[in-house]
């Protein structure tokens, strides 16, 4: 008996729907993306608690004959292509014609469905693709076809399911999936035991993104549009304080089609760039449009990849258009509130910060008016401050909204809606990295001229970093020359910093030389870095009311207040529905 | 095994009386403390009078009530409640008795009862055996005092500019403080001069400074400084602040007094000031900068700040040299101002880079016993090219 057979018709379809249907989400994703072919305008998608018992998904779209629906339960039959040239122009989300089979080949399978042209609908039941019964129905138009027992002839299968927590998640993440990136549709979404999801048509995308996200319109997420070289990228991006540590919440789709792309996730990731750390990833959704000839989707039998013609310049686009949007990206809900509304979580809260900067006056801008902020921002509230202080409070003639220090490391104040936290180490390196960029590409920093120079010692290495570095230094404030053999005298240092922290930072950045051009940081890049991680205040450090505000303000008046330059975020807000959550009122 | 030993102490004092006393003390009473009994108040009576005192380690400030003693003890209270309930108590005469560990106070219709602890475990005062001593009027010793403070420095790592330096020499009393980016030299030559000191400069701490000027308005009588070789007392009426001193050395400041300044403005004090306070709105927060723009009989202030905008004003000054400008942080030269009491300041200047001198321009004999002289030095900002 020859060892080599050719395999049973039954057996081949069983294999090749494995390779289509491997757990319940496949088949939610198959039959949705009929649904989403199909014109509908209402997708309802149930599934049980386990979910391969049941699933059932109703649409209004078109609907099929009662020809149609017999056939497509044949494999390859499908109305979205007719030849091969078709495959390099799809815009349908099916195209193999395998879906339906596959499913009805590993399960108990009915579909009911009526076109708009029948009278009549049509209902077809299979048992492990073997039609059993076919009957008219009477129905409104769309189709629904539910799916039971799924592998019930499949054990292998079966049993390689995971969890039905595991299993219900992966399933719900594509219905979210596609419910963010069809905002257009009515979805419903319904599993047994839980909460059903009811998201009415909605206008566009972000607001989308906030029902689905459970979170108010000042969350800090924004919609982005972008469009180059032919390729068309829009979605929402998530604020870099929500970032997460896993890419679970991250939604691409191309032409529709909702995929993963490693290029894709990088090039989200690298938009973001230092404003989160290495291992967060930023909520989002981002949605490609291209013309299909450029997308090869038939790499994947379940089309979950897709592949581009020109990888490359789909990355730099999408990072482009990432790294735009958040350059633009200005931390709403983050205004204080005026005083005496501190209690009050208003609705239009959402005006924010960049309203407040526009208008020019914020109340921190007065306070530095009085006394020097120079000395103001580091004294001890001991030292002169004490009078000014006090002189402050009156000259402003309201109560000062609080900054609280909490345990000489982080910031804490009300704001509208909540609570914002600031690492003060984290946003004072922020601050200052931004300005030692403005002065190293552009105009010279201050530089305050000593009465006693600082005499500093340094190794030959740090000797020659000196020379090199000389003229970034002058341009950050620095004023060193040399003072015998291993020994610089510093005669000037930057005047918006205190002269031991300046100290500190030169030390540091010309230690720090031999890393310099790692990374493909160009010098100036790795100096503002290393200056602004050193001369920035520490944790540790008291800070007097009017040293919080100013760092408060500065920070928000900074291009991205979110991350300092290593990209560890510098505040964290946390909305009063969390705490009242906390505290269980809600 | 410890037999507690008895305590008693039993007197009565005018609240009027007790309260001032203990406003005068508790301000050494330090916030936070490892140790208990900082947190208290020793109140000792003896004859006719209850000493009170409290301190952090550093510095101690006791004084004087007046009050009716029947029996003398001591025991140490704590001073914030102490403090708290003789203010809110009404203008009468208060019972204090002492028992054991605790201490009762009577008013008329109250009784309050505070639990303390033994007065051994109070830090006893240091004894300031003075090899220098100097008298002075309290008004020169504010004087004094304010027209340096502003320029000690606050940075840690620099103690030995945390305080300023007290120095009697050239038959002067000077006090000198610096920050590095200013100086300021105050000094005077008492009516009385100055009994010829066998020891030179010691440095006081910021917050004996601080607590000084607090405790001055209202003195009457001179003020007798006593410095020994690690303390300071300054003995003001029926108080007595004792401090510790800093180590030194204090840095060489004659030697950086400029003597080529030779570039002479003169310009009226207020006006001055006024057109700094109001330029200086548009200053860069951090920096303060401002340029003052130096031409015959002319200074111009310019203050000019990206995204903050510009102010410029226009001064009538004395000056005949070469044209100059140069910047400086406006806060430093309105911290001077504030301090000079003439018409009119002089102000020296050599180059851009180098320092400035600001002192009173001398005026008239007012009559004033002691000779007063002040001068001011104050680093630039190097203008951005």
């Amino acid at each position: 008996m020859p060892a080599i057979r050719i395999l049973d018709p039954s057996v081949i379809g069983k294999i090749r729907a494995g390779e289509v249907v491997d757990r319940p989400a496949a088949v939610a994703k198959e039959l949705i993306e009929n649904a989403l072919d199909a014109g509908s305008s209402l997708v309802a998608v149930h599934a049980s608690s386990h979910p391969e018992r049941l699933i059932r998904v109703q649409d209004d779209g078109a609907g099929m004959s009662r020809e149609d629906a017999l056939l497509a339960l044949r494999r390859h039959a499908t109305s979205k292509i007719e030849s091969a040239e078709d495959l390099a122009r799809i815009r349908s989300l099916g195209f193999r014609g395998e879906a339906l089979a596959s499913i009805a080949e590993v399960s108990r399978f009915a579909l009911s469905t009526r076109s708009r042209e029948d009278l009549t609908g049509t209902s077809v039941e299979a048992l492990g693709g073997a039609v059993i019964q076919v009957s008219g129905v009477g129905r409104a138009v769309g189709t629904t076809v539910v799916v039971e027992d799924l592998f019930f002839n499949t054990p292998a299968r079966l049993r390689f399911l995971r969890s039905r927590e595991a299993e219900i998640r992966v399933l719900s993440r594509v219905v979210w999936n596609y419910a963010l990136t069809y905002p257009r549709i009515h979805w419903r979404f319904s599993v047994e035991g839980r909460e059903d999801t009811d998201l009415p048509e909605s206008g566009d995308l972000l607001e989308r993104w906030q029902v689905l996200y459970g979170r108010g319109s000042d969350d800090g997420s924004a919609a982005f549009d972008h469009e180059a070289g032919g390729i068309h990228v829009s979605g929402v991006l998530g604020a870099p304080e929500q970032a997460r540590a896993s890419r679970d919440h991250q939604t691409f789709a191309v032409n529709g089609r909702v995929v993963a792309s490693a290029t894709l996730g990088a090039a989200l990731r690298q938009g973001y760039g230092n404003l989160l750390p290495g291992d967060r990833y930023p909520l989002a959704l981002v949605l490609i449009e291209v013309d299909p000839a450029m997308v090869d989707v038939n790499v994947h039998p379940t089309k979950r990849e897709v592949r581009f013609r020109d990888e490359s310049r789909v990355f730099q686009v999408v990072r482009r258009a990432v790294g735009a949007a958040m350059r633009r990206y200005v931390p709403v809900g983050i205004a204080l509130p005026d005083s005496g509304s501190v209690a009050e979580s208003r609705p239009e809260g959402a005006q924010g910060y960049a309203a407040r900067r526009e208008g020019g006056s914020s109340w921190t801008a007065e306070l530095e008016t009085e006394g020097s902020l120079m000395l103001a921002l580091y004294a001890e509230p001991a030292a002169t401050g004490e009078r000014e202080r006090g002189d402050v409070r009156e000259s402003l003639g309201e109560p000062e909204i609080p900054i609280w220090q909490l345990h000489e490391r982080y910031l804490l104040a009300p704001i509208r809606g909540g609570l914002v936290i600031v690492d003060q180490h984290a946003a004072h390196e922020r601050i200052l990295y931004e300005e030692a960029r403005t002065h190293l590409y552009g105009g010279t920093g201050t530089s305050q001229v000593l009465l006693f120079p600082r005499v500093v010692d340094l190794t030959p290495e740090e000797l020659d970093a000196l020379l090199m570095l000389e003229p970034h230094l002058r341009r950050l404030g620095y004023e060193a020359s040399l003072f015998g053999e291993r020994q610089v005298a510093v005669r000037g240092v930057p005047a918006s910093i205190p002269e031991e922290a300046a100290i500190d930072s030169l030390k540091a950045v010309l230690a720090s030389v031999d890393t310099l051009g790692e990374g493909g940081d160009p010098p100036e890049e790795h100096i503002a870095k290393s200056f602004a991680c050193h001369a920035a205040v520490r944790s540790g450090q008291i800070l007097n009311p009017i040293e919080r505000r100013a760092l408060f303000d500065r920070l928000f008046a900074t291009s991205l207040p979110h991350g300092d330059p290593h990209g560890r975020p510098t505040y964290v807000r946390v909305p009063m529905e969390e705490l009242d959550r906390r505290f269980g009122r809600r | 095994m410890i037999t507690a030993q008895e305590v008693a102490m039993k007197f009565s004092i005018a609240q009027t009386e007790f309260l001032n006393a203990l406003q005068v003390v508790s301000s050494a009473v330090p916030t936070r403390t490892t140790l208990p009994v900082l947190s208290n108040i020793l109140l000792e009576a003896s004859e006719d009078r209850i000493e009170m005192r409290a301190t952090d380690l550093d510095l101690a400030i006791s004084t004087r009530a007046q009050a009716s003693v029947k029996d003398v003890g001591t025991l140490t209270v704590p001073a914030k409640k102490l403090f708290e309930l003789v203010r809110k108590l009404p203008r009468e005469e208060l019972k204090v008795e002492a028992k054991d560990l605790t201490l009762n106070i009577g008013s008329k219709n109250g009784r309050y009862k505070f639990l303390c602890i033994r007065p051994e475990e109070f830090p006893a005062l240091p004894s300031v055996t003075a090899d220098v001593e100097a008298s002075l009027d309290p008004d020169l010793l504010e004087r004094l005092i304010r027209r340096t403070i502003y320029s000690v420095s606050t940075d840690e790592t620099r103690p030995a500019l945390n305080g300023s330096l007290l120095q009697i020499k050239d038959d002067e009393l000077r006090l000198v403080a610096t920050d590095g980016h200013r100086l300021s030299k105050a000094s005077c030559r008492p009516a009385g001069g100055i009994p010829s000191p066998p020891k030179g400069d010691v440095i006081v701490p910021l917050k004996a400074l601080n607590q000084v000027l607090r405790l001055l308005p209202g003195a009457t009588g001179p003020v007798r400084i006593g410095i020994s070789k690690n303390h300071a007392q300054f003995a003001i009426g029926d108080t007595t602040l004792t401090t510790k001193l800093i180590e030194g050395p204090f840095p060489n400041y004659e030697q950086v007094l400029p003597k080529q300044n030779n570039k002479h403005l003169r310009v009226k004090r207020d006006d001055f000031a006024q057109a700094l306070e109001r330029v200086s709105v548009f200053s860069d927060s951090l920096t303060r900068q401002v340029k003052l723009s130096i031409r015959p009989n002319r200074l111009t202030l310019i203050v000019q700040t990206p995204d903050q905008g510009e102010a410029t004003e226009e001064l009538d000054a004395q000056y005949g040299s070469d044209d100059l400008d140069i910047g400086y942080n406006a806060a430093y030269l309105l911290d001077i101002l504030r301090t000079v009491d003439s018409e009119e300041v002089d102000i020296r200047l050599n180059t851009p880079v180098t320092a400035g001198l600001i002192a009173p321009t001398p005026q008239g004999d007012k009559g004033s016993s002691a000779k007063e002289d002040l001068l001011c030095l104050v680093m630039p900002l190097r203008l951005a090219s």
